[in-house]
């Protein structure tokens, strides 16, 4: 009987989430612009027939998307600031000016690989997020930051993998040397662990007042987060 | 019976420690980190539960000693240079192990965390994951020694490349193996509850952190503690 409590407090505070306040029109507006960025990116790797590259945005864009389509809301968008995270490092590998700074500037080619562990660990954040939204895998905080680490950390592995067989079975050049790839993996790694426990501080630190409000990133505190 | 399942748990341990042992008065140096590793990993639920008492479940136990003795046959005497593929042969190997230490990790946080539940194909993705995470360390370590040392751990890119694959390959059919192990699954009332139910029960799978979650236990009646509050903007 406590539970058919439990379900309509539940429901009062799904009706609370669709309630349109100015805030939450302007995070979602902002939210927009950046995955409108992300999608122009991800349209212009696929005309580039960049295969892993388009893999990458068209992953980012349907974690995006999920919730928005599940919800059927638009405006149950993704934080904007982890959407541009997200869009970062496509923007680094498609831009020119990129291209040129990493002939003349010595750190630049680690700045990227520093950029795509971060989105990656975005990546492996937002799926801790969907996955507690749409099934039953449940992680505390602790857990959620070292599956962030690790996720990056693997992805950045399978990554480099796809783009030694791409190599080695479709002739591409993407890698040169040991070194490189090693240098990719320190930086994943560098990349996952910060990435980790920022988001570890990310979940505690954000006010509540903004949790309500983007109705996204609170199933740590309340019990009836499945709901969004 | 559960007496002696628990004994031959230990038995297993100590023969972890007998490697680690082993290792040490052999002079085979990498097998000692490994088996304390192992031992290390045998050891979570006390270590999570803070009570001595408590031992790992016999089959997981045998799952790492058998990985670990795998490994240590694996290594066993220099084939890595006159025969060809034992490299691989061996990579394949201590990736089992390294994937069974993360299998039975991720098991027994899933069985004695109460905050944590990690349902079976989540579990096979992770282990996928952990295993490729493992290996791309582990190809950073031989990378780093090799340039403060100036060994030659490392041969060339085609190496490392085809190690990473072959630690992947290994770990596919790990899926099946969360079938025989319904023990791992112990019921409990965070498990499965439908979300129309969430507002009551949920409360106690939300973030309290590792120590502050295991403290909460079920009534003695077998019923779930009454909810301490609703959400918190209710």
């Amino acid at each position: 009987m406590s539970t058919m409590v439990g379900g309509r407090d539940g429901s009062g505070a799904e009706v609370r989430h669709h309630t349109r306040t100015p805030r939450r029109v302007v995070e979602a507006e902002a939210s927009w612009v950046a995955c409108t960025v992300l999608f122009l990116c991800t349209v212009y790797v696929i005309l580039d027939m960049d295969v892993l590259w388009s893999a990458f945005g068209i992953a980012a864009l349907s974690l995006y998307i999920l919730p928005i389509v599940s919800k059927r809301d638009p405006f149950q968008a993704l934080p904007w600031e982890m959407t541009l995270l997200l869009s970062s490092p496509i923007i680094l590998h498609i831009s020119e000016g990129s291209r040129a700074l990493s002939g003349a500037v010595g750190w630049w080619d680690d700045f990227t690989s520093l950029s795509f562990a971060l989105s990656f660990a975005t990546i492996g954040f937002l799926l801790t997020m969907e996955l507690h939204m749409y099934t039953d895998v449940r992680m505390n905080r602790s857990f959620s930051v070292f599956f962030v680490i690790m996720f990056t950390v693997a992805i950045s592995g399978f990554w480099q993998v796809g783009e030694y067989l791409s190599d080695v079975l479709a002739g591409t050049d993407n890698i040169s040397s040991n070194s490189q790839v090693m240098n990719e993996f320190l930086w994943a790694t560098v990349g996952g662990l910060v990435m980790g426990f920022v988001y570890g501080a990310y979940i505690k630190a954000m006010p509540r007042s903004r949790r309500e409000v983007l109705g996204l990133i609170h199933f740590w505190e309340v019990p009836g987060w499945k709901r969004g | 019976m559960e007496k002696r399942l628990k004994l031959i748990s230990r038995a297993m341990q100590a023969g972890m420690a007998a490697v680690a042992l082993a290792g040490a008065v052999t002079g085979n140096l990498t097998w000692v980190p490994v088996a304390v590793i192992s031992l290390v990993v045998s050891e979570i639920p006390p270590l999570l539960r803070r009570d001595l008492r408590l031992v790992l479940p016999v089959e997981l136990n045998l799952w790492i000693v058998l990985a670990l003795f795998l490994h240590v046959i694996g290594g066993f005497s220099g084939f890595y240079d006159n025969l060809p593929g034992w490299d691989h042969l061996t990579h394949a190997m201590s990736s089992s192990l390294i994937a069974a230490l993360g299998f039975v990790t991720v098991v027994a946080l899933d069985k004695y965390v109460e905050s944590i539940y990690l349902p079976g194909s989540f579990l096979a993705f992770f282990i996928v994951m952990f295993t490729m995470a493992m290996g791309v360390s582990w190809e950073v370590m031989e990378y780093v020694v090799d340039e403060v040392t100036g060994s030659n751990m490392q041969y060339s890119l085609s190496d490392t490349m085809v190690d990473l694959l072959f630690g992947r390959l290994r770990r596919v059919p790990r899926r099946g193996v969360r079938g025989i192990l319904p023990e791992a699954h112990i019921p409990r009332p965070l498990r499965g509850v439908p979300p129309a139910r969430g507002g009551q029960s949920e409360d106690r799978g939300r973030h309290q952190g590792i120590g502050g979650s295991v403290k909460e236990e079920r009534l003695p009646d077998g019923s779930s503690p009454p909810p301490s509050e609703g959400p918190p903007w209710s």
